[in-house]
């Protein structure tokens, strides 16, 4: 009987009712958008960030402890940490550093696996083409200049005290604006007895508690490596996420109370449309609380309604907005609906219970009069 | 006769209009403040880009490199190359065509030194400098350009006073409020240590003083090694590619644009003109990571304004529809006693836009400021009031009175009047 005097009442006043579905679903669908947003923005900012290199440096764990000369972790220790970067599907790329003389003058040389260097340093700007070959190599604009080397030219570097030597030719200068750009990196392997410095640079997914995760699994596995976050990066990174999140909850908050006070002008305006129909009611015996609770599951009906279309079209919207800001779709979680389903009811059945109070100040017998 | 109408009209039930002009007043505040707020989001995202801190990084043309690794010399040290710290503050000069998007500037002057025996980095650098050249005057220096730095304890405020990197304290036994003697070059000062940084970089290792002190110690009075310079710029294009590949590339209509916009090649390029003996460098893993943030919030930034402003409209307008169908007995009276619908139309439409414009120049006034409160609680920043905005307010509020009133009006008067004052 309930549901089918809601029904009728609903279509009655059809204009009403769809005024107040299309409020409650707009603030349904930004409720869905805002919420997936602050889920989704700051993971995929994050990840898509993370195709422009690592988020982390791995380096022996004496290093941390002293301010002398950087110490190298054994091949045994950085199988460990590639071991558990896997596991954590974090990118993990070893360089070896060793010191050469090129054209009398000391020189930084760095061996990295070429498509690990590709992966780890894509902000490079390189002029020609990244180093492919054994005998090649690419050389940081910085040091180009200072040793007069061109694209093409081929170098000789002495390494071990000039008892061995290494020519390259040089397929690229790169600009990168930090140390690297003081360096030349090379693909060949150094040889077991020559000294060098091993570090690596990690990609792990996920921010600052992500990196402290990794290391606390590093220490725990005794791996002798430790990870130190690039904190430039990743402080801009937080800071921007901070406001895009403090901005769409005032956005939030705005549609909020304007929809609470949009909602609960429709429902005054249907209840004032249904004053005689409302009297009537009373006067043939429905007691004070069932003209309420006719009036709240109006209103929850509509609540609810609201909510799940506003639900659907946040949930498109979101993944047009987020497919066009990051190129992905929005990973679905539980969080957008309940705030969908929480927001319109909550704003419709508040409306609804201002209305059937004022419902219940009016004169049954003047209304039935009709004055 | 209208017009005498309109106004016994507007007479009556003043609280009821009071009602639809609080309405008006307060969805528009809310409506032309999210606008302010939209219109500035573009630029002060954009500036919130400096929290990546330095993008630019300012070198003298050196005859030789270091060789290091995390500000650890792996090769003997070559003969240091400095340049004048002098020269800095022409960043800010009026001359300077790009000195508004400089943000930050923190020269360093790197050294080593001794402290309980053990040598340590040591690093010079300015803690909130005053630069007065200009009509700008800015105050900056580490804090300002390091934002990443964590620090524990405070900022040093005097010449006596240091950070040390979160290494040092580690190995040495530092923290804050502790004095060390630093022994270096030409002679040795005793430093209070006002906090413990954790960088996650080289200066994790070093020791961090106030850039005068450590000239003093190392006998290089004014001499900076380098300067980190935190600029405004605009993501990289192809024009910008094109002349990082190969600058005779470009046509002269090509470099005057490229030279007239703040790409980060083009400001250091000018920077590094600025400053003689220099070499400005960009911090590409910054720069980059900039430009690939920018681009994808200041989409969705104005999407989502754009949505949020027309739900609110729509809830204003909704809250007018709502006020007018409350007095449709008023109209079905009006056409029993003979007024035509056309009338009947024109009269309410013509309150409703009263109503409106005295909400929306209400609105003018609140809704721009509440912008601007906005703008300093997401940003902490000031804004300037938009007159566009303050202009659009009474317009903006005469089409949603309209957009709200128009159809209950309409339904109102094609219904049946005797109906509608039955009571029906």
């Amino acid at each position: 009987m309930l549901a089918h005097m809601i029904r009728h009442s609903l279509v009655r006043s059809a204009g009403v009712t769809a005024w107040s579905l299309a409020t409650l679903t707009a603030s349904a669908a930004l409720a869905t958008i805002f919420v997936a947003m602050s889920i989704d923005v700051g993971q995929k900012m994050t990840s898509s960030l993370r195709s422009l290199g690592a988020n982390a440096v791995a380096h022996a764990g004496q290093r941390r402890d002293g301010v002398g000369a950087p110490v190298t972790a054994d091949s045994a220790a950085w199988e460990r940490a590639h071991g558990l970067a896997e596991a954590k599907r974090a990118d993990l790329v070893e360089f070896h550093l060793r010191v050469g003389t090129l054209q009398g003058a000391p020189v930084a040389i760095v061996t990295a696996d070429a498509a690990g260097l590709a992966r780890m340093t894509p902000y490079w700007g390189v002029n020609g083409r990244r180093a492919a070959g054994q005998d090649e190599c690419v050389m940081g604009r910085k040091l180009a200049q200072v040793l007069g080397t061109s694209i093409g030219a081929t170098v000789e570097v002495r390494l071990d005290g000039a008892a061995h030597h290494e020519r390259y030719r040089v397929t690229g200068i790169f600009e990168s604006g930090d140390e690297d750009e003081g360096r030349m990196f090379v693909s060949r392997k150094p040889r077991p007895e020559e000294a060098r410095f091993t570090y690596a640079l990690v990609s792990v997914p996920g921010g600052e508690p992500d990196i402290a995760a990794f290391n606390t699994s590093l220490a725990a596995a005794g791996a002798g490596i430790e990870l130190t976050p690039l904190r430039q990066v990743l402080h801009g990174e937080r800071a921007i996420i901070g406001k895009i999140n403090l901005l769409t909850g005032v956005a939030l908050l705005a549609v909020l109370l304007l929809s609470s006070v949009g909602v609960t002008a429709a429902v005054l305006s249907r209840v004032i449309e249904r004053r005689k129909e409302l009297a009537l009611l009373q006067a043939l015996g429905a007691k004070r609380h069932s003209v309420v609770a006719l009036l709240l599951s109006e209103g929850a009906a509509i609540g609810v309604a609201g909510a799940l279309l506003g639900y659907a079209a946040g949930t498109v919207l979101s993944q047009v907005i987020v497919r066009q800001a990051f190129g992905v779709s929005v990973t679905p979680h539980l969080a957008p609906f309940l705030a969908a389903v929480v927001v319109s009811v909550v704003i419709a059945v508040l409306a609804a219970s201002i209305g059937a109070r004022r419902a219940l100040r009016m004169e049954t017998a003047m209304l039935l009069k009709g004055e | 006769m209208l017009s005498r109408m309109l106004l016994d009209s507007l007479g009556r039930r003043l609280s009821r209009k009071a009602l639809s002009v609080l309405a008006v007043w307060i969805g528009l505040t809310l409506v032309l403040a999210l606008l302010s707020l939209s219109v500035d989001v573009g630029d002060k995202m954009n500036l919130e880009l400096r929290s990546f801190g330095a993008n630019i990084t300012v070198e003298p043309l050196a005859s030789a490199i270091p060789v290091q690794v995390g500000g650890h010399r792996l090769a003997p040290q070559t003969v240091p190359s400095y340049f004048d710290e002098a020269e800095l503050p022409k960043l800010k000069a009026i001359t300077f065509f790009w000195r508004n998007n400089i943000l930050g500037v923190a020269p360093r002057l790197r050294a080593s030194g001794l402290v309980k025996g053990q040598v340590v980095p040591l690093v010079g650098v300015w803690f909130d400098v005053p630069i007065t050249t200009g009509s700008e005057p800015l105050v900056t220096g580490a804090r300002q350009v390091y934002s990443h730095w964590s620090v524990q304890g405070a900022w040093p405020t005097r010449a006596d006073q240091c950070l040390v990197g979160s290494a040092v304290a580690r190995k040495l036994a530092l923290s804050p409020g502790d004095t060390l003697t630093l022994v270096a070059g030409r002679g040795e000062v005793a430093l209070s240590v006002a906090g413990v940084v954790t960088s996650g970089d080289g200066d994790d290792g070093a020791v961090i003083a106030p850039l005068s002190t450590v000239q003093g110690l190392v006998g290089a009075p004014g001499k900076v090694s380098s300067a980190d310079v935190s600029a405004l710029t605009t993501p990289e294009n192809k024009l910008a590619e094109k002349y990082r590949q190969d600058p005779r590339s470009l046509t002269p209509d090509e470099y005057d644009r490229w030279y007239c916009t703040p790409y980060p090649g083009a400001v250091a390029k000018q920077v590094q003109d600025l400053i003689p003996g220099s070499a400005a460098r960009v911090v590409r893993r910054v720069s980059e990571t900039q430009g690939m943030v920018f681009s994808r919030t200041k989409g969705l930034m104005a999407l989502l304004a754009a949505v949020t402003l027309v739900v609110c409209g729509l809830s204003v307008t909704g809250i007018l529809a709502a006020a007018v169908l409350e007095r449709r007995p008023e109209m079905a009276l009006l056409q029993a006693i003979g007024a035509r619908r056309a009338d009947v139309l024109v009269l309410f439409l013509a309150e409703m836009a009263i109503l409106g414009v005295a909400g929306g120049v209400l609105a003018a006034f609140t809704g721009p400021l509440l912008g601007r409160w906005l703008v300093s609680v997401v940003f902490g920043s000031t804004a300037d009031v938009h007159l566009a905005v303050v202009l659009i307010a009474p317009f903006l509020g005469l089409g949603l009175a309209w957009a709200g009133g128009f159809w209950p009006v309409w339904k109102a008067v094609n219904q049946d009047a005797a109906q509608v004052l039955h009571g029906g």
